[in-house]
C-alpha cells in the first residue's frame, strides 16, 4: 500500500491476476463511477468461468451504476471500469448515455429530481 | 465471492431503458453524520466500494512521513433514490479527512452540487470541503447537524463563522432524520436550478 507507481491502474496490483480477467489495454469504451449499465442477456453455462461476469450479467438486469455494480461485486471501481468497458465491447453490457450537470438538459433533469424529492 | 444482489430483476426486464444517473456528494469532516444522512433518504442500505485514488493532485497538503505514496484507497459510501424512470440520483458520502477532497475531481465532476455537513463542535472540520465547492462554483448547502437536539448557534451565526456568500444556504438538520435530509435535498436543488439557470451552466 505504501509505494504503488503512479497513475496507471492496472488492476493486477489490486488483486492475484486469476481473480478476475479484464483487459490491458487502454481502448474500449470510456466509463466512470456515474455511467449507468445494463445486461443485454442472462448468465450462461459459459460464464461460470468467469465469476465476476456473471453476476455482473445477474445484478444489471436492472440498470446500474458502475459505483454500484463496484458495491454490489465486492470489487475496486477500478477494476470494474475495466471489466465493464471489456463486457460493453463484447456486447454483454449496453451503457446509458453520459450525463453531466451542464449540459443542456441540466435544468429538466434538476426539475425531475427537485420533483422526484418532492414525492419522496 | 458471495452475492450481492439485493434485488432479483423481474422475468423480461432484460431490455428496460437505462436512466440518467446524477448525484449529489456529502462531504463534511470525519464522523459529521454524512454515512447516516445518506442511509436516512436513501432507497437502499447504504452500499460501500473503494476506488485507488492517485495523489498527484495533492498539492501543498501536508504528507509528512508518507511522502512515499502515490495511491491511495479510499471508500466510498454511497446511496440511491429512484427519481423516476428516467433519473436515478445517486449520494456520495466523502472520505472524512479533508484532504481527502484534492484528490476527488472524478467524484466532483458532473455533480448537481453537494451537501456539506457541519458539526459546531468541530466547525473547522468543514472548511475543506467548503473551500473545494468555492473555488468550482458548485452550488452547495451547509446543513448543521444537531447531535444532541440542540445547537447553541443559530444558522446566521454560522453563516459568518464560514463566511459563505449569500448564494449558500445554511439551514439547520439532523442527519438521522429522513424528511430533514429530504428537505437538505430540495434545498440544494433548488439552488442548483437558480444557479443554473441564472449565471449560465458553472457546474463542471
Amino acid at each position: 500500500m505504501t509505494s504503488r507507481h503512479a497513475a496507471d491502474e492496472d488492476p493486477g496490483r489490486l488483486l492475484r491476476p486469476f481473480a478476475v480477467q479484464v483487459s490491458a489495454g487502454a481502448a474500449g469504451p470510456a466509463v466512470d463511477l456515474m455511467t449507468m449499465v445494463a445486461a443485454t442477456r442472462a448468465p450462461d453455462r459459459d460464464d461460470a468461468l468467469r465469476p465476476e461476469r456473471e453476476q455482473a450479467l445477474t445484478v444489471c438486469a436492472r440498470p446500474l451504476s458502475i459505483a454500484e455494480l463496484a458495491a454490489r461485486l465486492d470489487l475496486p471501481v477500478s477494476v470494474v471500469k475495466r471489466l465493464a468497458a471489456d463486457m460493453i465491447a463484447e456486447g454483454d453490457l449496453r451503457r446509458g448515455a453520459a450525463r453531466h450537470a451542464g449540459d443542456d438538459a441540466d435544468q429538466g433533469i434538476l426539475r425531475a429530481v427537485l420533483d422526484g424529492l418532492r414525492a419522496l | 465471492m458471495e452475492s450481492a444482489s439485493f434485488e432479483q430483476a423481474p422475468a423480461g426486464a432484460m431490455a428496460p431503458a437505462i436512466p440518467a444517473a446524477v448525484k449529489i456528494l456529502v462531504a463534511g469532516g470525519f464522523g459529521a453524520g454524512k454515512t447516516t444522512l445518506v442511509g436516512a433518504v436513501s432507497e437502499i442500505p447504504p452500499l460501500n466500494t473503494e476506488e485507488v485514488m492517485t495523489e498527484a493532485s495533492l498539492g501543498v497538503d501536508d504528507l509528512d512521513g508518507v511522502e512515499q505514496k502515490t495511491t491511495t484507497t479510499v471508500a466510498l459510501d454511497f446511496g440511491r433514490i429512484t427519481v423516476n424512470d428516467e433519473v436515478v440520483l445517486y449520494l456520495f458520502g466523502t472520505p472524512g479527512q479533508g484532504r481527502f477532497w484534492f484528490m476527488w475531481d472524478e467524484l466532483a465532476r458532473g455533480a448537481l452540487g453537494a451537501v456539506v455537513l457541519a458539526d459546531t463542535r468541530r466547525l473547522d472540520t468543514c472548511f475543506p470541503s467548503v473551500d473545494f465547492f468555492e473555488e468550482r462554483g458548485m452550488p452547495f448547502v451547509i446543513a448543521v447537524n444537531r447531535f444532541d437536539g440542540d445547537c447553541p448557534y443559530t444558522a446566521a451565526e454560522i453563516r459568518a463563522a464560514l463566511d459563505v456568500g449569500g448564494e449558500v444556504d445554511v439551514l439547520m438538520s439532523d442527519a438521522r432524520d429522513r424528511e430533514a435530509g429530504k428537505n437538505v435535498l430540495i434545498t440544494l436543488v433548488e439552488q442548483a436550478i437558480r444557479r443554473n439557470g441564472g449565471a449560465g451552466a458553472a457546474l463542471d
